[in-house]
């Protein structure tokens, strides 16, 4: 079971490490601005949310925990990206 | 009683103590704070933060990243291992955490080396006043992750089979891995939207 | 002195802290038009007169007004002090550590404001550069020395955690107590930027600061030391985590 567990983070490790890879293709090979700088922050919103559950274990927390880590992780996605766009535009 | 009996195991569930989570979800609203007033600013003066931007290899960023990530997974090892009372594999996968935290600032020493070295210092401009207020944040909580680690790697193994060292090393798992979720963030900020 | 005139005394100081907010607010903050302070490193003299000392007189009664309620700062941290006691009753490290923090901060609120004072009472007789050295040697002092209130914190925040007996504050107040201490690092870069979120103005380096500073570590802290004062002395003894006399 502990073996299943190991294989089960290595998995996660590797999601997490293509994703950070298609992170920067997206900022290095696109033109796209508003395309690309949503994509790279839905990257890192998918990547956080994969560390709050598996590696922080959030859904093994009180529920309160649980919630807020999650909603701050979404928050803060949409924060960053929102505000980027913004100064696009300036 | 029922309510009361539900929290105890909700807490004993719990991965770490309740005191951990707290701090850590403190930190993430100082860093909201942090990341606001960062933006605040770059729509303020964008100019100034695309060249700020330019500036950075992104590629230092990358490989901080892919450090961090990797380092996560060993911590996750390391609370499983200690689940399963696997002193080996605990020292092991902390020994890994270790270097990857290590490796980690070295590079950024070097990044911020080079910055200082061509002028761009803290007060340089807005840009990178933020960048070396966040970052320099970030750092230090890499720094203080890498102490308890030593700490933790310091027991001997009778101290490390014992209920109170499997919860603080998932306090200081959730703290690293906290870490890692800055970094998720600050790596696309700062790094990847430069052409923004 | 007998329980009941301790039990007098100390409420009274408990309320020096809702007292200081009060004050501070008016005398320095409005009357001393520092909401937010002039911006001195991106003035010249002649316009930081103009702006501000010659532009605003009742600055001179609004920091004479600071000089003298900036202290309670420090009665009110003197309370703090002595309800953060260990076991076995007696002040340790942490207990002074916020009460050396609390008579410095409270110092610099009174020492700052009385220059300030000064600068505004001799706006007409002095010449500008005289008047923005001051000024800004001054606000170096109050900025620049942050430590010592980030140490108040930290002594104040530790003692809320680590003490696992006590029950009077509630540990997330520690938390934020240490995360505001740290928060005000970003002050040293006050000095050397002209605008931007750490000017002396700025977004950071004073919304942010004065504001958490003030209500999320004062206000939550008045809180439970004013509910803690209105306990009896037994409750006080159970949820300061002391033993009970025998």
């Amino acid at each position: 079971m502990i073996m299943r567990l190991l294989d089960h983070n290595i998995r996660i490790w590797g999601v997490l490490v293509i994703l950070t890879l298609a992170s920067v293709s997206f900022a290095e090979l696109t033109n796209w601005h508003v395309a690309a700088v949503v994509a790279i922050f839905a990257v890192a919103v998918v990547k956080a949310q994969l560390v709050a559950v598996n590696f922080m274990e959030t859904g093994h927390a009180l529920p309160h925990w649980n919630w807020l880590y999650r909603v701050w992780i979404a928050a803060i996605g949409c924060l960053l990206c929102g505000g980027t766009i913004l100064s696009m535009y300036r | 009683m029922d309510q009361r009996d539900a929290l105890k195991a909700g807490l004993e569930r719990q991965p770490g103590t309740n005191g951990i989570w707290t701090f850590v979800f403190i930190d993430m609203i100082v860093f909201s704070l942090m990341f606001l007033v960062f933006l605040s600013e770059k729509i303020r003066l964008p100019k100034i933060y695309a060249a700020g931007q330019a500036h950075l290899d992104f590629r230092i960023g990358l490989t901080n990243t892919l450090l961090l990530i990797t380092s996560s997974l060993f911590m996750a090892d390391a609370v499983a291992s200690t689940r399963r009372r696997s002193v080996v594999a605990v020292r092991r996968n902390l020994l890994a955490c270790l270097a990857c935290g290590g490796a980690f600032c070295v590079n950024k020493l070097f990044e911020y080396h080079a910055k200082l070295s061509a002028g761009l210092s803290p007060a340089h401009n807005s840009f990178y006043s933020f960048y070396f207020f966040i970052t320099g944040a970030h750092f230090l909580h890499v720094i203080g992750a890498m102490i308890f680690f030593i700490h933790c790697m310091r027991q001997n193994e009778l101290q490390m089979v014992q209920p109170g060292y499997r919860r603080k090393l998932e306090n200081v798992g959730l703290f690293w891995h906290f870490v890692d979720l800055l970094w998720i963030f600050i790596f696309p900020l700062l790094y990847l939207t430069r052409g923004a | 002195m007998d329980e009941s005139v301790k039990r007098a005394v100390a409420r009274g100081l408990a309320w020096c802290g809702p007292f200081f907010v009060v004050t501070i607010i008016y005398t320095w903050g409005i009357l001393g038009h520092n909401v937010p302070p002039p911006n001195m490193m991106a003035l010249t003299p002649q316009e930081l007169v103009d702006s501000y000392y010659a532009k605003y007189p009742e600055v001179a009664t609004g920091m004479i007004g600071a000089a003298t309620f900036g202290l309670f700062y420090t009665i009110w941290s003197c309370q703090l002090a002595s309800m953060m006691r260990d076991e076995n009753g007696q002040l340790g490290a942490l207990s002074l550590m916020e009460v050396a923090g609390g008579i410095l901060t409270g110092w610099l609120f009174a020492f700052c404001s009385a220059m300030w004072a000064a600068c505004s009472l001799l706006v007409h007789q002095v010449n500008p550069e005289i008047i923005k050295m001051v000024h800004t040697f001054t606000w170096c002092i109050f900025d620049c020395t942050y430590m010592i209130t980030t140490m108040q914190m930290f002594g104040l925040g530790l003692w809320t955690i680590l003490n696992k007996r006590q029950t009077i504050f509630p540990a997330w107040a520690g938390w934020v107590t240490i995360a505001i201490g740290v928060g005000f690092v970003p002050l040293v870069i006050m000095p050397f930027v002209t605008d931007g979120p750490f000017a002396v103005n700025g977004l950071w380096n004073f919304w942010i600061i004065f504001s958490t500073w003030l209500f999320a570590f004062f206000g939550v802290y008045n809180f439970y030391v004013l509910k803690h004062v209105y306990r009896s002395p037994e409750e006080q003894k159970r949820v300061a985590g002391q033993f009970a006399a025998a």
